[in-house]
């Protein structure tokens, strides 16, 4: 048997909610007619189907719920890149790297050596791409 | 030779050709958790509504309220990872969190140490490297920004979507629920004592309207909170399609409105839940 989809779930939930609700008017629509008895047990076979509507609801839920777990993984993939991007930035070893090129680049101004200069710069800026 | 000739022109091309502004990815993120940070809320009412809808129960058809208890932590969960993410989101977007800088300063120490430069070129070089790496960095934020907002716009889309059917379809069930079983509570009430002891049935029926009034202040706070959701989600989508232009006019007014619309929508929500 194939599963419930969550709007089938819901379908079936709103019906038993009707049901419930269609079953008390009947009842209170002919209370002087109905023996006691038989008003007790249309009233408990009304509450049954509110319940099994609210089961049907949560289950409803459970199943939209589930279906998600797909993209949820993705999105904490995402975090985990933009958290490492955060590290990859702050990372004390970064610094090192950018320090060591930019005492090339000093050393390459105290030079004046243009060529130098740019391709010093341009290492910087390969670090962060 | 004079430095400062050299690198004002360097620091010009690099000042137009390389400026980055996320603040608008981060205003949208503060936003966003603010209004996420709502959703859970209305979970924690599930069971709390099929425990105020037995009260009205008879004894031996009391619902059993655990399955609904279940559903409530993976859904927090699930807003809870949305929420981490814009969050992340919103930090690298964050020009204050960016703390290299600091590491650039203490070059200046080690330059001095260097018998080829004197003071102002030392100056000259720090000042530099830290624009230099400051601009490097803001292009490698810019581009992980737009990357994970392209990346991921379809996954948020469906998440806030799912969250705003059982919101907008499962949680209306179950108040609508709630209210049966109170209208059937009290039309019972009437029936069987509305001859015999009118006054006292006079004033259940008080009751029932202040009950009925309760559910209905929950059923009204229905639209605004997927209205959030949408907003939450509208909010990403935008910034993914403009992600090129972060920086633009256009998308920081566009985050600005959402943050505007946003606000009275969560006063709304909390007055709701009080």
């Amino acid at each position: 048997m194939s599963q419930l989809t969550a709007e089938q779930a819901r379908d079936i939930a709103k019906a038993l909610r009707k049901l419930s609700s269609d079953l008390g008017d009947y009842r209170f629509e002919n209370w002087d007619q109905l023996s006691e008895e038989q008003r007790s047990r249309i009233e408990g076979i009304e509450w049954t189907l509110l319940n099994y509507s609210s089961d049907m609801t949560a289950a409803a839920i459970d199943i939209a719920t589930d279906n998600l777990a797909e993209p949820i993984a993705q999105i904490k993939s995402a975090t985990e890149v933009l958290d490492g991007a955060m590290e990859n930035i702050n990372s004390v070893s970064k610094a090192i790297n950018i320090a060591t090129k930019t005492v090339t680049f000093a050393a390459s101004v105290a030079s004046g050596n243009a060529g130098a200069i740019k391709d010093s710069v341009e290492g910087l800026i390969e670090e962060f791409t | 030779m004079n430095t400062k000739k050299l690198i004002s022109p360097l620091l010009l091309t690099l000042t137009l050709t390389a400026c980055t502004n996320l603040s608008s990815v981060k205003q949208y993120s503060e936003t966003a958790n603010n209004s996420l940070a709502q959703i859970p809320t209305v979970f924690n009412d599930f069971s709390g509504s099929c425990e105020r809808r037995a009260e009205y129960a008879p004894k031996d058809h009391k619902p059993d309220c655990s399955d609904l208890k279940d559903t409530e932590k993976p859904l927090r969960e699930v807003v809870s990872v949305l929420q981490t993410y814009i969050k992340s989101l919103g930090t690298l977007a964050d020009d204050k969190k960016v703390t290299f800088s600091k590491d650039i300063d203490g070059l200046e120490k080690e330059l001095k140490g260097l018998d080829k430069l004197d003071s102002d070129q030392v100056a000259a070089v720090s000042t530099v490297a830290k624009y230099l790496s400051k601009l490097a960095s803001d292009g490698y934020r810019r581009n992980v920004v737009k990357t994970t907002l392209k990346d991921n716009d379809t996954q948020v889309k469906t998440i806030v979507t799912a969250l705003s059917d059982i919101i907008q379809q499962d949680y209306d069930a179950l108040l609508e629920l709630e209210k049966r079983a109170a209208i059937k509570y009290y039309r019972g009430i009437q029936a069987k004592y509305g001859k015999t002891e009118p006054l006292a049935v006079m004033i259940k029926m008080e009751q029932q309207q202040v009950k009925l009034a309760e559910i209905q202040k929950r059923v009204k706070a229905i639209k605004p909170l997927t209205q959030l959701l949408d907003q939450v989600q509208q909010g990403h989508h935008q910034l993914t399609i403009q992600s090129d232009k972060l920086d633009s006019k256009e998308v920081v007014e566009l985050v600005k409105r959402f943050v505007k619309d946003s606000k009275p929508v969560i006063k709304l929500i909390k007055d709701a839940y009080q």
